[in-house]
Formats: structure tokens, sequence, C-alpha cells
């Protein structure tokens, strides 16, 4: 395991990064077209229910202090089955690194390059992402911490110079959705950005103190920054054009008018939002990494960092045809398969861990 | 690791690194290969159901020539015939020199036919491409469409880039036009009952497809000039407005704060501009039947007054209470023609999908309440602005 630690406040920003990059740019637009002008409520309950999960991690991280997931799993269920286990979870979160890696290479391509193949825009991202995992936590740290300002500073002025479009009109009438309804039809956002941060339980170990005070934080604001950011789709672009589009956020910038002679400026802009994309291809591909690191008891992470790069460059293109496959496998699975990894696992481990400690005389693993 | 070999690997992937740079030669942009289109004009051949395009592409020496005005053309026309929206860019290549780039193309002609018919298909084919921009303002003609995207302008140009400056000019100066009248405004509104008012220009007939017109004084002469508004429910014209009652339909929408007016007192002319006009509505509804209450307020400007009188308290409330009066009768006529027309002009529809409540939903589901809306007007202006005159000349 490498020696470095992160405070918590570059916890917190790790956090923030991993919740909103991607997230930001595609659920947007599905959230609006499920639940129409409400749909700035809906990170709100998943978010709720995201925090609650992530307490439940705490949890188990209290009981295993030190260990990675990994480590946590084959400590707790042994080489052959906790090992099995670990497998799964270092398979998820390599799978996790393809699909922001896709999500970039899909962006590029169809708002910015499309000439160029989308195997490049794969290849030269994780190149600096596996730089990035070889380097270590503590890099990875100090480069969220410098380039969130710039993101929010981006985000700020976009929406600013894009006020000028804004109708409240738009969120009219307020509060007419199905409420059951919607929690099922919006149930993937659960998955997708919440659960998914079960790759962070890579990072605990490196956190200085108590991880929760940064992670609980982390992931309420970067709900409460979601939900804003789809208030401002709405009362900018309006729920019917914001429903019809991928990238809405994409699409306010691109029709941004600061002035008569200000404008075209969508690709400055959105190479700022790409290094948010960056960020959070960096943070996944360091836990890919390490997790394999951990599972096999390798020290030196670049002879890891170097073949995943191939890997998850060939799992990027694999993973699904189009955004259209995407779509309807986030609808149908993205909630199950996710929740998984994400409660299923957690829930066994801390109950394997708890009739240990209790039934196996001398086995208190948060004493050790 | 060997010196040897960190020697050689070292320079490998320096040189590896390198090579990333090259990567962004595949979506290459030389601006000396590009066609700029600054104009794009539409319309369908009645004969054969396809659509008819017209790029007005700039000449980048005629745009340096302008500074020189030795009368080089700054934009050419190409027109292409296909069935599909797609094939245009294709057809394109077969005759421009240089490769067709629509990014910053500054307004959209459509021509009345093709608007009457619906606009679905290219607004899809328009939304889905990645180079393309919404917020780009349509224009409705009355015209041939050959005939306006032929014309040479004076002053600015780009044709594209006058009608376009035209048309920002109005929302400030006369309320003869709204900013939101974009093709995103039209997008918006396509699963509403809202109406949108996009504008309509024509073309003078004396015009010329000649670079020579820029050489001529008259400026009038072959000139596009915005005269009324195209009436959109959804993505198809259903009608026309003339300058009036765009005018009285943006300000009733919010969408217009200054408009300038034509009073008469006692049989003498009054100019007026009103400016910093403030609409409130509010829908109720009572046994069943919508009720729209409307109270406008807003400043006076005296531009130009020839009552033959002094200006005092009297006459200021006088004008007062002329505008108000003209403004709400021109209110309730322009309900009572778009009532008969089939138009929601005062957007009531709209408002009642925008509702909350129980007591709404019937009235959600019938299309045709807005038709027996209960109008309520009430109009407050005080005149502010006299100028700098404090009594008229009376010649006596």
């Amino acid at each position: 395991m490498e020696r470095a630690t992160i405070s918590q406040w570059q916890f917190f920003i790790i956090t923030l990064n991993f919740t909103l990059g991607t997230t930001f740019f595609i659920r947007p637009g599905v959230l609006i077209a499920t639940a129409k002008q409400d749909a700035w409520i809906v990170p709100w309950w998943v978010g709720a229910a995201g925090l609650a999960t992530a307490w439940m991690w705490l949890n188990l991280y209290r009981l295993h202090p030190g260990r990675s997931i990994i480590q946590i799993c084959t400590s707790t269920a042994g080489k052959a089955v906790g090992g099995f286990f670990a497998l799964l979870y270092a398979f998820f979160f390599i799978q996790i690194t393809a699909w922001v890696t896709r999500n970039l290479g899909d962006f590029m391509k169809t708002t910015l390059m499309p000439e160029t193949p989308i195997s490049v825009f794969h290849l030269m991202f994780l190149v600096i992402a596996a730089y990035a995992a070889c380097k270590g936590v503590e890099t990875i740290a100090r480069v969220n911490e410098s380039l969130t300002l710039l993101l929010g500073f981006t985000f700020v002025m976009v929406v600013l110079f894009s006020l000028t479009e804004w109708e409240w009109k738009r969120f009219e009438p307020a509060l007419q959705m199905d409420f059951w309804k919607t929690v099922k039809d919006t149930r993937s956002l659960y998955g997708f950005p919440y659960m998914e941060m079960i790759s962070l339980a890579m990072l605990f170990p490196y956190v200085k103190g108590n991880p929760g005070k940064s992670l609980l934080p982390g992931i309420a604001a970067a709900t409460g920054l979601l939900s804003l950011i789809i208030f401002f789709t709405i009362g900018i672009l309006g729920v019917y054009r914001a429903s019809h589009l991928i990238y809405p956020l994409y699409i306010i910038a691109e029709e941004l008018r600061a002035a008569p002679f200000i404008e075209h400026v969508e690709a400055a802009i959105a190479v700022v939002w790409l290094s948010s994309l960056f960020l959070k291809l960096s943070i996944a591909f360091y836990c890919s990494t390490i997790a394999l690191c951990d599972l096999f008891g390798l020290k030196n992470r670049s002879r890891i960092a170097l073949p995943l790069v191939f890997l998850v460059s060939g799992l990027a293109i694999t993973i699904m045809e189009n955004n259209v496959v995407n779509a309807q496998w986030d609808m149908r699975y993205t909630f199950t398969y996710f929740s998984l990894f994400g409660v299923v696992f957690p829930v066994v481990l801390l109950v394997w861990t708890g009739v240990r400690n209790r039934f196996i005389p001398g086995h208190k693993e948060g004493a050790s | 690791m060997s010196g040897i070999l960190r020697k050689r690997i070292v320079p490998l992937v320096a040189a590896l690194a390198v090579s990333f740079g090259l990567t962004g030669c595949w979506d290459i942009v030389e601006v000396n290969q590009l066609a700029i289109i600054n104009m794009i004009g539409i319309d369908r051949n009645p004969d054969t159901g396809n659509l008819i395009v017209y790029y007005q592409a700039i000449n980048p020496t005629g745009i340096i020539a302008q500074q020189r005005s030795d009368g080089k053309a700054p934009v050419y026309t190409f027109k292409f015939e296909k069935s599909s929206p797609a094939a245009f860019e294709e057809a394109a290549a077969g005759i421009m020199p240089r490769k067709l780039f629509p990014d910053h193309f500054q307004a959209i002609v459509v021509s009345r036919r093709l608007a009457e018919e619906g606009l679905l298909d290219i607004f899809n084919y328009n939304e889905n491409k990645n180079n393309r921009r919404s917020n780009v303002d349509v224009f409705i003609t009355n015209s041939p469409i050959s005939e306006v995207m032929n014309t040479y302008v004076p002053m600015e140009k780009l044709p594209g880039r006058s009608i376009r400056s035209t048309l920002e000019m109005q929302p400030k100066f006369t309320g003869r036009a709204s900013q939101d009248a974009q093709l995103r405004d039209v997008l918006e509104h396509l699963e509403s009952p809202e109406l949108t008012v996009v504008p309509l220009i024509r073309v003078d007939k004396r015009n010329t497809p000649n670079v020579n017109r820029l050489e001529d004084i008259r400026g009038n002469i072959g000139n596009l000039m915005l005269v009324g508004g195209a009436l959109f429910r959804k993505d198809r014209m259903i009608g026309e407005l003339d300058t009036e009652r765009v005018k009285l339909f943006l300000t009733l929408k919010g969408e217009s704060r200054n408009i300038y007016k034509e009073l008469k007192i006692d049989g003498h002319n009054l100019s007026i501009r009103a400016e910093n006009i403030r609409v409130k509505r509010k829908l109720t509804l009572k046994d069943g039947t919508p009720n729209l209450k409307l109270t406008i307020r807003s400043d006076l400007a005296l531009l130009m007054q020839n009552m033959g009188l002094d200006l005092n308290v009297e006459t200021m409330n006088r004008i007062n209470q002329k505008f108000e009066q003209q403004l709400t009768d021109e209110i309730v006529r322009l309900m009572e023609e778009g009532k008969s027309k089939g138009w929601d002009l005062l957007g009531v529809a709209g408002d009642i999908q925008r509702k909350r409540g129980s007591e709404w939903k019937d009235a959600k589901r019938d299309e045709e309440i807005w038709r027996h809306t209960k109008l309520g007007i009430e109009v407050v202006c005080k005149v502010r602005t006299l100028g700098t005159m404090a009594h008229p000349y009376k010649g006596e």
C-alpha cells in the first residue's frame, strides 16, 4: 500500500469531483425528461439515500480501520471467498473507469471533434490518468484542489451570462410529479453517481483522520450542486428542450452570448469542463489500479497502470454500442447492478464482520 | 532500469507523447479552405416536393474589399435542391470549392409556404448537428426566397448580419420584434399551446443581384425590410400579424418594453413612446370560465404634439386617459380578432397549462376554453418625459 496521506479538505474535493464529474453533463437531461420541471428536487432524496449508504460504508471502515474495501473483503471472508468479492470489486472499479472514459470520448466525438477516432481520446486521457495513478493519491488530490476553483469559476460565469434567458414560468406548474413513480423512474441516479462512490472506499486509508467528516459533506455538497445545475438548466433552456438533449449544459454554453461580440465560446468552456471529467477519470483509474495492487499484493503501481490503460481503452469501446443502448441499460440495470456493490456486498461484509467479532473469540477487527 | 534502457525508452515515450499533439489533425479546420456561411434560405419546390436550400457564403476578398469600397461581392449565394436536409452538405461539396462551414451563420430565412407546411424535419436535423446553434434568428419571408437570397444590402454588406442587426434594434426602440424570436424559442414551444411570433421580412421589388447596387446612394432600393410577424403554433406558421399587432402581442407577452404609438386628441396628432411597460397577468377560474386580468403600467414619453394646447396638468391627464383608452381598445380588438381566427393571442391556454390545483383539471383538458376567457384590462400610465420644450410654438 502506498505511504501517503491526504487531508480532509482534499478528500472533500475528491468526493465532490468524483460525484459531479460526468454526472453534471449526462444526468440533467435524463432527469428533466423524467421529472420535468420538478427534476431539481430529485437529487435531494437520492442524495439522502446516498448519504445513508455512505454512512454504512464508513461503519464498515470503522470496523476495519486502515483497510481499503479490497483488503476488507479478503481479511473478512478469507482468501477464497473474500478474494472473489475483492475480484468483483476490482472489476467493478475498472468498469466504472471504462464508463467514464467512454462518456468522455462520446462527449468529445459528439460535440467538439467529430472526425477524430474515439479511441484517440480514450488513450490520451487514460495515459495521463495512468501517469497520475503512478504519481499517487497525493498528486491527484493536489490536482483536484487546483482545478476545482477554475471549474467553479467557469460554471458561475456561464450561468451568469445565460441568465438573460431565464424564465420563472418554465418551473410552472411546480410540484406536479407523481412522487412514487418519479422515485421509481429516477432510481438509476442512486446507482450512478452515488453507488459508484464505493470506489472512494479505496482511498479511506489515506485520509488523515475520519474520512466520514469529508465524505458525507462532499456527497451533500455534490447533491446540492447537481440540484442547482438542473435548476439552472430548466430555468435557462426550459423543460422541453433540455429533455431532448444529451448534453443540455453544453448547449447552454454553446448558445451563450455574453455580448454581441462574445459568442461561440463553447470550445473554451468545454475544455475547462473536460478537466472535471479528467479528474473523475484519474480518481477512478487510481482506485482501479490500487484495487488490483491490493488484491494481488503488488507494490509497483506502474506495472498495473500501463496494461490497465489498454484494458480500459478496449473496454470503453465495447462496453456499449452507443448512447441509446447505454440509456436503456442505465434505465433497466444501473440501480440493481450498482446496488450489488454499493449496498449488498457491504451489508454482507458488515454482517460477516459482526458475526465473527461476536462468535469467534479474540477476533476483533476494530481493535487490530 | 539500466542507463542504456533509460536512454532508449525516455526518447521513445517523449516521441509518443509529442505525437499525441498531432491527433487534432483529424479535425483540423483551415480558414482558407472554408466556405463560411452567413445566411441560409430554405424553401420547398412545389413541383418535386424537394427542399431547396440557399447558402450565402462570405467572400473573404469581398470583405477585405469592403473597406476600400471597390465593389467586390461580399457574398455568393449557392442553391441546392435535395429531398432531405441531410443531403445538402454532400451536394455543396460538388460545386463549392471550399468546405461548407455553417457554424457561424447569422440568420435562417424560410419561405412562407414552407413555414405553413411545418418545419419539424428541419428543426430536428438542425438540433441534431454538433455544429449547429439554435440561438440564431429565424425570418419568414413573403417574397420569393430566391429574391431574398440574391439581394445585396447597403450599410452592413453581409445580408445575414444586416437583418440580424435590424432585428436586434427593435426590442429597444420600436417593439416591432422580440429578442425571443430565435430558433430555440420556436423549439421550446413545440409541445405547448403558446404562440410564437417570428419576424416577417420582404425584399424591395427593385432588388438586384448585382454588386453595383452597393454603389447606389438610394438605401431603400432592393433592401430587406421588416414588415410584421409570422405567427407560429408548434412548428407551423398559422397566420400573419401586421407591425402594430406584433407590438401589442409582444407587449402583452412581456417581450417588448417600449412601443411607439400615435394618438389623436380633438383631431390633433400626438406621437408617444410608451417606455418601461410592465404587464401583470392574473388568471382565475370562475364558474368554469377563465378570467384574465391584465394590469399594464407604463411611462410615456411625448415625442411630438400638435394639439395647439399648452402643456399643463390637464393636458397631461387627457394624454394619459387617451393612451389608456386606446391601448385597452386595441387589446380587446386583438383578442376578438384572434378568437375569430382561432388564435390564442393572449396566451390564455398556455397560462392554464401552467396552473396548479385540481380546479384547473377540466380547463386543462379543454383545448378551446381560452375562447371563453373574460378579459379585464387596467392600463395605468403617466407622462414622464416631455422633451426640451415647455410649450409648443403656436405660430399665432
